[in-house]
């Protein structure tokens, strides 16, 4: 029987990356937004060395991407060395967003253990010089894996723990499943004692028995990412496993919701949020907020075109950070509702019903946005827009137009 | 649909304000300005359509009311009254159909989903609206009155150009300035910096690699320098050691030679030294006694050589030690110098009378001495007492010789007694005048009385000599009178008389007293006469005297009794002087005699020749005695001297003599002959001592540098070239190694500081950051973009199918209209450009832009009505225009009504306007005239 293990399962740390949605943050803020995946680190780091694990494992998507910046390199570094005092391990594996294609750039200290091919590979854990667990794992050298590598996944040695670490995504049947694969019975077939996953950054436990588990990332990048971000401390015992989750999101991210009533002025919606603020902070700590205004139409889009929102968020930042707050708002989105009844509209033969009833092919609007979309340079950033995209902002645009007529007074 | 009246209960300036249409179709709403008519018309869509709450506050009255009241609507189907209170059913209308209440929704219903911006849009005409139309462009004219046509209001043509204008912010394909173009310039020029800084950070792995290879290298270089250092060392050590192996060698090699003192005691030197240290006072002291015994003997035997014979030195002793011959020879010279002395004072005695030969000093002349002493004094005495009288005698004859002198010439002067007794007479007489006249009496009277006489006599005479004197003695008298004897008036005849009878008187007294002097010096002189005789009588006595004692001593006769004392005295002395001369004289040859035979003597004894000067003799007699004397002693002392001498250098050879016995041991056993030899062999065993030692210090220094090896000379020679040929080549290669690791380490430093600044350098991921966000926020002004040029296309696609669907039927409408109202053009076509052209009666396209003001203003009218009417198809609405007209003249003015009668068949109008309409207008309208201060009422 293998003595008790004591492990971190984290992935996705995706260091130094950047922050989305931070518009209206105030640059000092941004700084320290950017920094919070590096102090998500560093707690992570201290978690291990607090709980004093055996090794850390880190499933993929280490760094933002396969540029993996010296600065994220050195911090990584400066985490494992940190580790090494304390005897602790570090195995890791590289996603789809830090493949090598490239050797890698950093030198790590000798307690770091790093699966360099696509080949899946297996390190071996000894504990008190007698070898405890098998780790098994592969790197992306290129961006996308279509195979099912899952399968590759053998046991080995006897009598030991078998820890698989795989990036990868559950297999959809479809061609979206570029990243390695996998279903669970692949993966219970295998017979190991834990998988650590990644690559999902919200996390999630995919099967109790044998333990298959998305950690997670350790830190929020932007407002889909909310609530909690962290790792797992998982404790192998003979056949049990216990796992606890570890908070290590230097910073929240949430999103909210602020209405907004028919008749409300411009500082009296300040104040509400200014207000709410308050209990955001109460309820998540510091945090970077994304408000979803709700309310009528021909206030908040006339608000939203005169740019008075996000004047709003602003002072309210300034504010909040004269009052020692960590709460960010950085961004902010209006969901109006147009004081039109459509059925009534629909048997109208004016213009604007005109304008409601009308339809726009997607043919027509990739023809609007050729003049755009033929920048090369803006293709560099936005190469498409999907279906979704192009739907959200029809209805936008229609919004604009029936609000724009509709204020006709 | 039409309104045919209404009540407001409060709104804006209204309160409680009932109007009524009735059944007209056209309504003139007439006010002056401020009069109430825009609130009217607001309150009319109020209660049709509801308002936002903003809007809503500003007809909110004053006076505290809430905003609400109520129309009558008459529907084709029947009349309907709305009622709308702001705080009543949540500001919805309510609805009055007979007794039946309905809601807001069957009203948006019975309306035909009509709001309030489609009516405002399309039911509502303002002043604004025409006076746009005059500023149009005339290019904009025709898109202007097409979209009238279509859309009614111009808010679709703003928001078409707002969008327009936005987008053309926002990106435009060719621009540099737009938002999007700017932002993808920095995009592009931020992505070229983040890929430089990336190229920069590519380098850190392979310079990582680099330093780690120079690390390496370093450590290797690092090892190879303390492997030279160390061979260095040892060779050095060696070098070290050759030469003092050589020495060792050679110290060998010198002890070798000194084998022959061998039996040389160990202790011998210490041995001999402590003998020495005894021996050698001993030794000296003997040395010293011995050789002062010699000295001494040779002194002794030297002393008796010059020694004289005892005999002959007690003789000379005697002769000339006895004699103190400074002494005799002073007495000899005193007694020569006392002998001229009293020569020559013999010589000089002075002998006041001849020394007579007789004379001899003795008893009895010393004895009469006294007597002629006392007979000279008395002699003497006498002498004088004569003297004395003889002068006073002569003096008392003088005296009264003078006293005669002075009698005889008081004789002389003295009258005769006759003359004094007639005087004296005379005297008395005068007395008795002398009160009357004192003048007579004296004697300037009796002058001027003679003078007076001489005068006359002479006159008299003719005596002029006589006469002259007598003048003369006249002045003369007078002058003395007058100022010599003024006060004094007494007369001088009678005053010489008694004057001189006081003369006489005194002269006779004086003579009386000199004749009373005169007496008793003549007895004085008879006395002193006397005297003298007795004196004469006593020097006889004395001369008698005197011859008795020439009898006695004949030699005094020829000296006078006064010098006898001193004659004798003076011979007395002579006669000694002689005497003591004879002496002298005697003494001094014995003397002579005495000196000569003692110096003759002497001579003799010292054999010196007898031509010697005395003086020389005595010197050398008394030297020579003072020598043996001398001698004498020194001989004496030599003796005692030797004999101690003797006695100490007994006790040193005594002491002497074992020292001695050991030293020869000693020197027997360090093989020595003699002390020379003895230090000859002691010096040999020092240098071998010395040599073993520094052998010994040499062995050890030579153990101590190389613990193991050891070579013989001939390899030491041989060995040290080498050594210093290793060294020489180990340092040279030393010092590449150095070099080198200088060179490494200064690469490795340089590449440690690269990484280091790339570490801790942020820009990177700054700039990639930075990167990132210009992608956020391009990707959200794209999306702006986008969203606009969707509403703009959008909003041009539904205008292209509006206009084609349902515009046709307006414009049918409008061109109907339009026909109606202005004669000379049959009508209004779209070109198939889309674009709104005027048919005149030859059928001739004419552009609206070529148009009148006033033809524009009636086309746009007919577009309007016909766009409400088209609308309105199925039922139609009350059209509202506000002061629409306004602005133009009567004639323009005038050319609507037809229009407005036209459109007024088919659905409501109703004017606003703040002019006193026309006859002609008010004849089939309907006319409301709102006062100014009017606030309620019904009309």
């Amino acid at each position: 029987m293998p003595p008790k293990l004591t492990f971190i399962h984290a992935a996705d740390l995706h260091l130094d990356s950047q922050m989305e949605g931070l518009t209206a943050a105030h640059p000092a803020m941004k700084s320290r937004l950017q920094d919070s995946t590096f102090q998500s680190l560093k707690q992570l780091v201290q978690c291990a060395i607090t709980n004093k694990v055996d090794f850390v494992l880190l499933a993929g998507d280490i760094f933002d991407s396969n540029r993996q910046s010296l600065k994220a390199l050195v911090a990584l570094r400066e985490a494992c060395k940190e580790l090494q005092k304390y005897s602790i391990d570090v195995y890791m594996q590289y996603g789809n967003h830090d493949f090598t294609g490239k050797k890698p750039m950093m030198k790590y200290p000798n307690n770091v253990h790093i699966f360099q091919s696509e080949k899946v590979d297996t390190f071996f854990y000894e504990k008190n010089g007698e070898p405890a667990a098998a780790i098994h794992g592969f790197s992306y050298t290129t961006r996308h894996i279509r195979s099912r590598k899952a399968l590759e996944y053998e046991t080995k040695g006897d009598g030991i723990y078998q820890i698989g670490m795989l990036h990868a995504s559950l297999g959809t049947g479809s061609a979206a499943d570029i990243y390695a694969p996998f279903s669970l019975d692949e993966l219970k077939q295998a017979g190991f004692d834990y998988w650590a996953l990644g690559h999902i950054h919200k996390r999630e436990v995919l099967s109790d028995q044998p333990p298959i588990v998305y950690s997670g990332n350790i830190q929020g990048r932007h407002r889909k990412e909310s609530g909690e971000k962290g790792c797992y401390l998982v404790e192998l015992e003979g056949q049990s496993c216990a796992m606890t989750f570890l908070p290590l999101q230097d910073i929240r991210f949430e999103t909210v919701d602020v209405e907004v009533k028919e008749g409300t002025a411009l500082y009296d919606l300040e104040q509400d949020v200014l207000n709410s603020c308050m209990n955001w902070e109460d309820a998540f700590g510091e945090a970077v907020l994304h408000i979803i205004f709700h309310g009528p139409a021909h206030l908040l889009m006339r608000w939203n075109q005169e740019e008075r929102l996000e004047e709003l968020l602003e002072i309210v930042n300034e504010q909040q950070q004269s009052l020692g707050s960590q709460l960010i708002l950085a961004g902010f989105s209006v969901q109006a509702t147009l004081d039109m009844k459509e059925e009534l509209l629909l048997e109208r033969n004016d213009f604007t019903a005109a304008l409601y009833t009308t339809t726009y092919s997607a043919n027509d609007m990739t023809h609007s946005l050729e003049e755009l979309m033929g920048n090369r340079q803006f293709r560099k950033i936005k190469q498409s827009y999907s279906e979704e995209e192009l739907q959200e902002m029809l209805e936008e645009a229609k919004q604009l137009l029936l609000q724009t007529l509709l204020e006709v007074e | 649909m039409q309104i045919s009246g209404g009540h407001i209960y409060d709104f804006g300036k209204w309160h409680e304000y009932t109007f009524e249409f009735e059944d007209s179709s056209l309504v003139i709403i007439q006010g002056e300005n401020e009069a109430g008519k825009s609130t009217l018309k607001a309150f009319l869509i109020y209660i049709l359509f509801g308002m936002r709450s903003r809007e809503i506050e500003s007809y909110r009255p004053r006076t505290g009311g809430t905003p609400g009241g109520r129309l009558n609507l008459r529907f084709p189907d029947g009349e309907v009254v709305v009622e709308r209170i702001l705080d009543q059913h949540n500001g919805q209308a309510v609805c009055y159909v007979g007794s039946e209440q309905k809601d807001q929704q069957w009203l948006e219903n019975k309306l035909d989903g009509m709001d309030a911006s489609i009516f405002r849009q399309v039911f509502t005409l303002d002043t604004e609206a025409l006076v746009s139309l005059q500023l149009t462009d005339k290019e904009q004219l025709g898109k202007v009155l097409l979209d009238a046509g279509q859309t009614g209001s111009a808010d679709v043509h703003k928001l078409e150009k707002k969008l327009q204008q936005e987008l053309q912010q926002l990106f435009r394909p060719q621009g540099r300035k737009p938002k999007i173009n700017a932002m993808l310039h920095a995009f592009s020029e931020q992505e070229r910096l983040v890929q430089e800084l990336t190229d920069r950070e590519a380098a850190y792995l392979p310079d990582k690699e680099k330093l780690q290879e120079i690390l390496e290298k370093t450590d290797e270089l690092q090892k190879r320098k303390a492997e030279l250092r160390a061979q260095i060392s040892v060779q050095k050590q060696v070098l070290q050691a050759i030469p003092w192996q050589k020495k060792e060698a050679f110290a060998k090699e010198q002890l070798k030679q000194l084998a022959s003192v061998e039996t040389f005691p160990s202790d011998g030197i210490a041995q001999q030294q402590q003998i020495q240290q005894q021996l050698q006072p001993l030794e000296a002291q003997f040395h010293v006694h011995t050789k002062e015994s010699a000295s001494i003997h040779k002194d002794l035997v030297s002393a008796e050589d010059q020694l004289l014979k005892d005999e002959l030195y007690k003789e000379l002793y005697q002769l000339a030690a006895k004699t103190d011959w400074t002494a005799y020879m002073k007495r000899t010279q005193l007694l020569e110098e006392e002998r001229y002395k009293l020569q020559n004072q013999l010589a000089s005695a002075h002998v006041s009378y001849p020394y007579p030969d007789e004379f001899a000093w003795n008893s009895y002349i010393a004895e009469a001495t006294g007597e002629w002493r006392l007979l000279q004094e008395k002699m003497m005495i006498l002498d004088a007492e004569s003297e004395r009288i003889q002068q006073s005698i002569a003096a008392k004859r003088q005296e009264i010789d003078k006293v005669d002198h002075l009698q005889d010439r008081i004789d002389q002067s003295l009258i005769s007694e006759k003359e004094y007794r007639e005087l004296h007479t005379k005297k008395d007489i005068k007395r008795a005048e002398k009160d009357i006249s004192k003048v007579a009496f004296s004697p300037i009277g009796l002058l001027l009385v003679f003078a007076v006489l001489l005068s006359g006599i002479g006159i008299l005479t003719a005596n002029w000599l006589l006469a002259g004197s007598g003048i003369l003695l006249l002045v003369g008298a007078v002058m003395h009178w007058r100022f010599g004897h003024q006060p004094n008036n007494q007369p001088g005849n009678s005053s010489y008389a008694s004057e001189k009878l006081a003369e006489q008187q005194e002269l006779r007294v004086r003579w009386r007293q000199l004749e009373e002097q005169r007496h008793p010096l003549e007895v004085q002189l008879m006395e002193l006469q006397q005297s003298y005789s007795m004196q004469i009588k006593n020097r006889e006595k004395l001369e008698q005297e005197t011859a008795m004692h020439i009898e006695k001593f004949s030699f005094l006769t020829d000296v006078p009794l006064v010098h006898w004392e001193k004659a004798v005295q003076e011979w007395k002395t002579k006669e000694q002087l002689a005497g003591m001369l004879h002496k002298v004289n005697q003494e001094y040859e014995e003397r002579q005699l005495h000196y000569t035979s003692t110096i003759d003597r002497l001579r003799d004894i010292l054999n010196l020749p007898m031509d010697l000067p005395s003086a020389k003799t005595i010197e050398q007699a008394e030297y020579v005695i003072e020598t043996q004397q001398k001698l004498r002693h020194t001989k004496e002392q030599l003796l005692d001297r030797q004999q101690d001498i003797q006695q100490h250098i007994q006790k040193l050879d005594k002491q002497l003599k074992p020292l001695q016995e050991q030293k020869a041991n000693l020197f027997v056993n360090a093989g020595a002959k003699d002390d020379k030899q003895f230090v000859y062999l002691a010096e040999q065993y020092r240098i071998k001592t010395q040599l073993m030692e520094e052998l010994e210090h040499y062995q050890l220094q030579i153990r101590a540098i190389l613990p193991d090896q050891h070579f013989s000379a001939e390899e030491m020679e041989h060995k040290q070239d080498k050594v210093e040929q290793v060294i020489a080549s180990l340092e040279t290669e030393q010092e590449f190694v150095e070099e080198e690791l200088d060179k490494h380490r200064q690469r490795a430093a340089t590449l440690q500081v690269k990484l280091a600044d790339l570490e801790s350098d942020t820009t990177a991921s700054a700039a990639y950051h930075e990167l990132q966000g210009q992608k956020q926020v391009l990707t959200t002004a794209g999306r702006k973009w986008a969203v606009r040029k969707l509403a703009y296309d959008m909003l041009y696609q539904t205008k292209r199918s509006f206009q084609e669907e349902r515009f046709p039927r307006v414009l049918s409408e409008a061109s109907s209209l339009f026909s109606k109202v202005a004669d000379q053009y049959k009508g209004l076509v779209l070109t198939e450009t889309g674009s709104l052209v005027v048919k005149d009666r030859y059928s001739r396209n004419i552009a609206v832009e070529q148009l009148s003001r006033g033809t524009i203003e009636q086309l746009y009218l007919c577009l309007r009505l016909a766009l409400s009417r088209h609308l309105g198809v199925q039922q139609s609405f009350p059209l509202l225009i506000d002061d629409a007209f306004s602005h133009t003249d009567h004639e323009r003015r005038e050319r609507f009504l037809p229009i407005l009668q036209a459109a007024a068949d088919v659905q409501q109008i109703i004017l606003f306007t703040w002019e006193q309409p026309t006859f002609e207008w008010t004849r089939q309208s309907k006319l409301l005239h709102l006062e100014k201060t009017q606030k309620t009422g019904l009309w």
